[in-house]
């Protein structure tokens, strides 16, 4: 068993002559909830995109499950076991919410590949992909074309996709962005309640949901990690509360 | 409004069969052509209807195909299954390559890379006398001779012969639309970033879709090729990329059957007008800024939009 999930090191994104991750060293342990919080502009989008291989790094390498995988392409770490969300919605607008689900569940089963013939309405998958949308209660809305969907609806529906594939370790980018106080709880207690067996990683502005959520925390701060340790330890941290609310 | 298409589709059929009792053989070869360029039509909105990418070269796979059979039954062998398996190929072989170059680029770039090599295979057309005739084309290219007991030279019996190959087109395109693969197709037109980090190798998907498209349009290139017994530049051209663009745009893209009606309308309204005016294009222009300004989803697409509206108030 490794005890860590993903290990980046030495990690370094330059946009042109703008370094947004520099020399970036990551660890995060299997099973925990490892959350990356730090202000506007401090590179957690950028590490997201560069953990789920969207984006190249300039340098440097990253680890997942024991394997070396900085230049794989996103679908293969997606097949090896990496999930994510997206800060910005990114779903299937013009399908129903019961195909956004079956793309997800179809996704890591060689089945996907069949292409002549039509996909029936209680297969193997697709009794799969019902019985997600009934876990989330959201059943009644199988047929509704996702953009129709409200925006708090549509946020559980990127947490779907994610977990749909039983996923070793998932990021979730900024999970709770946008929603109302309500919207929120239910998204937190839906990610509290994630399968411990989940190795989770998450950015969050809301620092209450954070903080409730968190095993461990690591600040960044111009795209690198500035401090890093439990709940507590970072709350004390002199450094955090200087970035946060300024010097005197 | 899953159970009114099989009926629907029968009905269909059975009024395609009876056709060549009412009509002359001027309207017989006219529905023939409409048949032709609705499964060119079709092959088309699998890349742009259901995979995203709308190309503006997709004369290059039908003139490349029709080609291929005018110059191997003209100057090699009538053989039938030969010529058809090499004409496919061609198709097949020239997406596969354009394929890998135009895939590079998204949205007008796409577009614009789709023409240019569309345009390559043009010029070679128009400039390559001694193969290809030139401008002139190749003509007096004879129709296939099958194992049946029917001369396909006759209307009527050609007219079936293609109804026949249309239907079955119809049925697998159908299938492929609305199989796991063609629901990753739409997923990857919706979001490319989604699909690739959900597990979905995107390149490849769309480069299948390309080259599925390529194959269809080959085949339709050659069945027009065989219905008119001439290939000439123009079935390289981007007029003819655009007409195809047009159908598709026509009838909505992403409905499969739209397109198909989207062929019947301009092919029969190509004819009627041509026969008075010398200004088709033009009034092919104002069909499209029509569609684009009234319907811009198309008949199918629009219809459909009506139809989910009244059922939801």
């Amino acid at each position: 068993m490794i005890s860590e999930c993903l290990l980046v090191k030495k990690l370094n994104k330059n946009f042109g002559g703008l370094k947004v991750i520099g020399d970036l060293n990551l660890c995060v342990r299997a099973g925990k909830r490892h959350v990356i919080i730090g202000p506007n502009g401090a590179g957690k989008t950028t590490l997201f995109n560069l953990i789920s291989g969207i984006l190249e790094p300039s340098s440097g390498e990253i680890h997942m499950f024991g394997r070396d995988m900085t230049w794989l392409s996103p679908h293969k770490r997606a097949l090896l076991g990496l999930a994510r969300t997206f800060q910005i919605t990114n779903l299937f607008p013009s399908l129903s919410l019961f195909e956004n689900v079956l793309l997800a569940v179809q996704a890591l089963d060689t089945a996907k590949l069949s292409a002549l013939r039509p996909i029936s309405t209680h297969g193997r998958l697709e009794r799969k992909t019902y019985a997600l949308l009934e876990e989330w209660g959201l059943s009644g809305k199988a047929g509704e074309l996702v953009r129709n969907l409200s925006y708090g609806e549509q946020r559980q529906v990127e947490l779907i996709l994610t977990i749909a594939g039983k996923p070793k370790l998932l990021l979730l980018d900024e999970p709770t962005s946008g929603l109302s106080p309500a919207e929120t709880n239910t998204v937190t207690e839906a990610i509290r309640k994630l399968d411990r067996n989940i190795t989770i990683m998450l950015t969050e502005h809301d620092m209450d949901v954070a903080f409730s959520l968190a095993d461990h925390v690591s600040v960044l701060y111009h795209g690198s990690v500035l401090v890093e340790g439990s709940v507590s330890e970072i709350k004390n941290d002199p450094r955090v509360k200087e970035i946060y609310l300024g010097s005197e | 409004m899953n159970w009114l298409r099989i009926p629907v589709v029968i009905g269909l059929l059975i009024i395609l069969s009876l056709l060549p009792l009412v009509l002359s053989h001027y309207f017989l070869g006219i529905v023939t052509q409409m048949m032709i360029y609705a499964i060119f039509a079709m092959s088309l909105d699998i890349l742009m209807g259901y995979t995203g990418l709308t190309s503006l070269g997709h004369a290059a796979y039908f003139g490349v195909a029709g080609y291929t059979v005018g110059l191997l039954s003209l100057k090699v062998t009538q053989q039938f299954g030969f010529v058809v398996a090499l004409g496919l190929g061609a198709a097949i072989v020239t997406s596969a390559i354009f394929g890998m170059m135009a895939l590079r680029a998204h949205g007008a770039y796409f577009l614009m890379i789709t023409l240019s090599l569309a345009q390559v295979l043009w010029g070679v057309a128009f400039k390559w006398v001694s193969l290809t005739g030139g401008h002139d084309g190749l003509p007096g290219i004879p129709r296939p001779i099958l194992w049946i007991p029917f001369s396909l030279r006759n209307t009527t019996h050609f007219y079936f012969f293609i109804l026949m190959i249309y239907a079955i087109v119809t049925a697998i395109l159908y299938l492929f639309v609305h199989s796991r693969f063609g629901l990753a197709l739409r997923g990857i037109s919706e979001s490319e970033t989604r699909m690739e980090t959900l597990g979905y190798s995107v390149w490849l998907y769309k480069y299948i879709a390309f080259i599925v498209s390529g194959l269809f349009a080959g085949l339709a290139g050659m069945l027009f090729t065989y219905y008119n017994g001439f290939v000439s530049p123009v079935d390289l051209s981007i007029v003819l990329s655009a007409k195809v663009l047009l159908m598709v745009i026509l009838g909505g893209a992403g409905t499969l059957f739209g397109p198909a009606l989207g062929a019947g309308v301009i092919v029969l309204l190509e004819n009627l007008v041509s026969a008075r005016t010398g200004r088709w294009i033009l009034i092919l222009g104002v069909i499209y800024v029509t569609v684009a300004m009234f319907a811009p989803h198309g008949i199918i697409g629009t219809l459909k939009a009506r139809l989910r509206r009244s059922m939801t108030t």
